[in-house]
């Protein structure tokens, strides 16, 4: 039997094509940005590049669109090691209370058997407000249809749902993995945008780049905030 | 696939810096292989002037994409080839990260495929890659630098999409609000106001030799290649607004660093102000185009990599005592003489270094419509001046960064100090040396 190409691919997933695609990629860049257990952020986060390849497809040439499906494959493998390597986003284990204190681990807020961070919190309320003005934005028209074409339109909740959605995971956390994931969604919901612009080979392949670069960036300094050693030595 | 000098430029660090990466723990051995690197470097340069005949053309095609080395940018380098040699001499002599000679080898290489590439717009993403390149030595193992070196990739990553949405024409073009993206490209990647926070954060905790690479010589190309990238946009960069918006961010910046230096209680408090400062004025290049802003930059930015430099191996000195050789004691008695120095250059008082560049800078921010963001200017550099005087006692009493230097080589570093304070004191004193050396580099004179 042959391998399907990507053009079977797109012929089966035919009935994901469109708004229904938007709904589910936003989904994930929610759950991305607002999880604050790294088991379930970085899955959220590879359903949303596997999403986001199929909006690719309507923007650029889908033998340029699988770039970034396969660039998203290698950032999520990329982040995975990352969080089992720091445990998933958890403080090390038999941190003496000052370490705690140096490492700027504030004690959770408790709801019932639920534990819950002040900053986890922020970025659930944040990231569902900045879902739901952009929905009401994008249905009262914007500033993003003088690029996109009108066929194209259920594209724009993609993108600057994305784009939102970035912006408050990155500002809503001073640690590189949970921001590191708001800057790559940012920067998939950029490149969307962008490849109306410029879709040239080149730009395509430095955008994906640009993916891999912040992974590895992300990947080194969680590993460097997890195990400081000037403070657990 | 064609051969030409802009390939070996790009080529030739990257393998150096894969040579000296695994010897890094012998760092006599990594210095002398960067400075051999950098003299092959230079050399080839000086080969390749139009007239030398070398190298049959200064540009090559590598993947479909064209590099060209301009008579600017072969005048830019041949300054920083030589500029990170001294640097790298220092760290011969002074404690520095094992890593650094290899980063600072690695990071020429994407830096000059940025200014090198065409498209324009392609040199971007080779910023970013030179920004995680520099990761391992502004981090230098300490938690709070993790988090500043953290911030400074966010926002180098962040800042390139208002760039990218300036040299691509239809978004570059679009009516009255095409000065936002320009301006955002500049004020994120400048580290002016509301986005200095990156380099507060790198100035109050990464290593000192660090920053001198990243905010010194790497910040120079960074700079040169965004100025010319918002030359793409000249009517944006001239309107009302955009002028406007970089006045009062380069004075709310200045506010903001003299207010941190004013309640400062440590020398690293300092240290960030007088960089956040520095750093803030700097944006005012932006108001000026083509050749006239590179005019106040490079000035501006040699004077940052002077005082930097001074301030850093001031912080190196080891205190001496009755035991210290005699070098040693010569040392300790420079110490304080090149750290104020530094600290002065960084405000931009004469006779410093960073004087002429400084200057410029005020004349541009004085040549607007409203005088506030000059009188706003004039008080944080007044403010940051008492801020400094104020807090000397704690800049020369506090124990001193890093190990203590090897014995053998404390009478060269005597000799290697001596010559650092001579040359900036050179500079401070004819203050049109930086201008008229950038203006060679421009091809103005």
């Amino acid at each position: 039997m042959d391998a399907p190409t990507i053009f079977d691919l797109l012929d089966r997933l035919a009935f994901l094509r469109g708004m229904p695609t938007v709904i589910i990629l936003l989904g994930a860049a929610f759950i991305a940005v607002v999880a604050w257990d790294m088991r379930i952020a970085v899955p959220a986060l590879l359903v949303q590049y596997l999403f986001a390849g199929l909006l690719f497809v309507d923007v650029l040439d889908p033998r340029l669109a699988v770039v970034y499906t396969l660039v998203g494959l290698f950032v999520s493998a990329i982040l995975f090691i990352t969080a089992w390597q720091v445990n998933w986003g958890r403080p090390p284990s038999g941190l003496t209370r000052e370490e705690a204190a140096r490492l700027d681990l504030a004690p959770p807020r408790s709801f019932g058997r639920l534990a819950v961070s002040n900053r986890a919190l922020v970025r659930l309320i944040l990231s569902a407000a900045a879902l739901v003005a952009i929905w009401v934005w994008t249905g009262a028209g914007s500033v993003l249809q003088n690029v996109i074409p009108a066929e194209l339109t259920y594209l724009i909740p993609a993108i600057a749902g994305l784009a939102a959605v970035g912006l408050v995971g990155l500002a809503s956390s001073a640690e590189p993995l949970p921001a590191g994931i708001g800057l790559l969604l940012f920067l998939t919901g950029f490149a969307l945008y962008f490849g109306f612009l410029d879709q040239s080979l080149a730009m395509t392949v430095a955008l994906a780049g640009s993916q891999l670069i912040v992974a590895m960036a992300v990947a080194y300094l969680a590993q460097a905030r997890y195990l400081p050693a000037d403070i657990l030595d | 696939m064609d051969t030409g000098s802009p390939l070996i430029l790009t080529l030739l660090p990257l393998v150096a810096a894969a040579i000296a990466l695994p010897l890094r723990s012998r760092r006599r051995v990594t210095v002398i292989i960067g400075l051999v690197s950098l003299g092959l470097l230079t050399l080839l340069l000086v080969l390749a002037s139009p007239g030398a005949g070398l190298f049959a053309d200064n540009s090559v095609i590598a993947f479909g994409r064209e590099l060209v080395l301009t008579p600017f940018v072969r005048s830019l380098f041949l300054f920083l080839y030589p500029a990170m040699g001294l640097f790298f001499a220092c760290t011969l002599f002074f404690p520095a990260g094992r890593a650094l000679v290899p980063v600072g080898l690695a990071i020429l290489s994407p830096l000059a495929v940025a200014l090198m590439i065409n498209p324009v717009a392609l040199g971007a993403v080779f910023i970013l890659a030179a920004a995680a390149l520099t990761l391992p030595v502004l981090h230098g193992g300490h938690f709070e630098a993790a988090g500043a070196s953290w911030r400074y990739v966010l926002l180098v990553a962040l800042g390139m999409a208002p760039l990218l949405l300036t040299l691509s024409a239809p978004a570059g073009a679009s009516g009255s609000s095409s000065w936002l993206w320009p301006l955002a490209a500049l004020l994120i990647w400048f580290g002016g106001f509301p986005f200095h926070i990156w380099v507060w954060g790198l100035g109050r905790h990464a290593p000192m030799t660090a920053l001198c690479l990243a905010l010194g010589i790497g910040q120079m190309i960074v700079v040169v290649y965004l100025l010319g990238a918002v030359d793409a946009v000249p009517a944006a960069r001239m309107s009302v607004q955009f002028q406007s918006a970089v006045r009062w961010s380069a004075a709310l910046t200045a506010l903001i660093a003299a207010f941190q230096m004013a309640r400062a209680a440590d020398r690293r408090g300092i240290i960030a102000g007088l960089l956040l400062l520095d750093t803030g004025l700097l944006v005012l290049a932006a108001l000026s185009p083509g050749s006239d802003g590179l005019m106040i930059a490079l000035p501006s930015l040699m004077g940052r990599f002077l005082g930097l430099m001074l301030v850093t191996t001031a912080l190196a000195i080891p205190p001496a005592d009755a035991d210290s050789t005699r070098a040693a004691r010569w040392n300790d008695l420079l110490r304080p003489g090149l750290l104020i120095y530094g600290c002065l250059s960084l405000i931009g008082m004469p006779p410093t270094p960073g004087f002429s560049g400084r200057w410029s800078q005020l004349v541009v921010a004085g040549q607007g419509a409203s005088p506030w963001p000059v009188v706003a200017i004039g008080v944080a550099l007044t403010v940051g001046l008492v801020a400094l005087f104020r807090v000397i006692p704690i800049l020369l009493t506090q124990d001193r960064e890093g190990r203590q230097i090897d014995g053998p080589s404390t009478q060269v570093s005597t000799i290697f100090l001596m010559f650092l304070a001579g040359l900036s004191l050179l500079i401070g004193l004819l203050p049109g040396l930086l201008p008229g050396l950038a203006a060679r580099m421009l091809g103005l004179s």
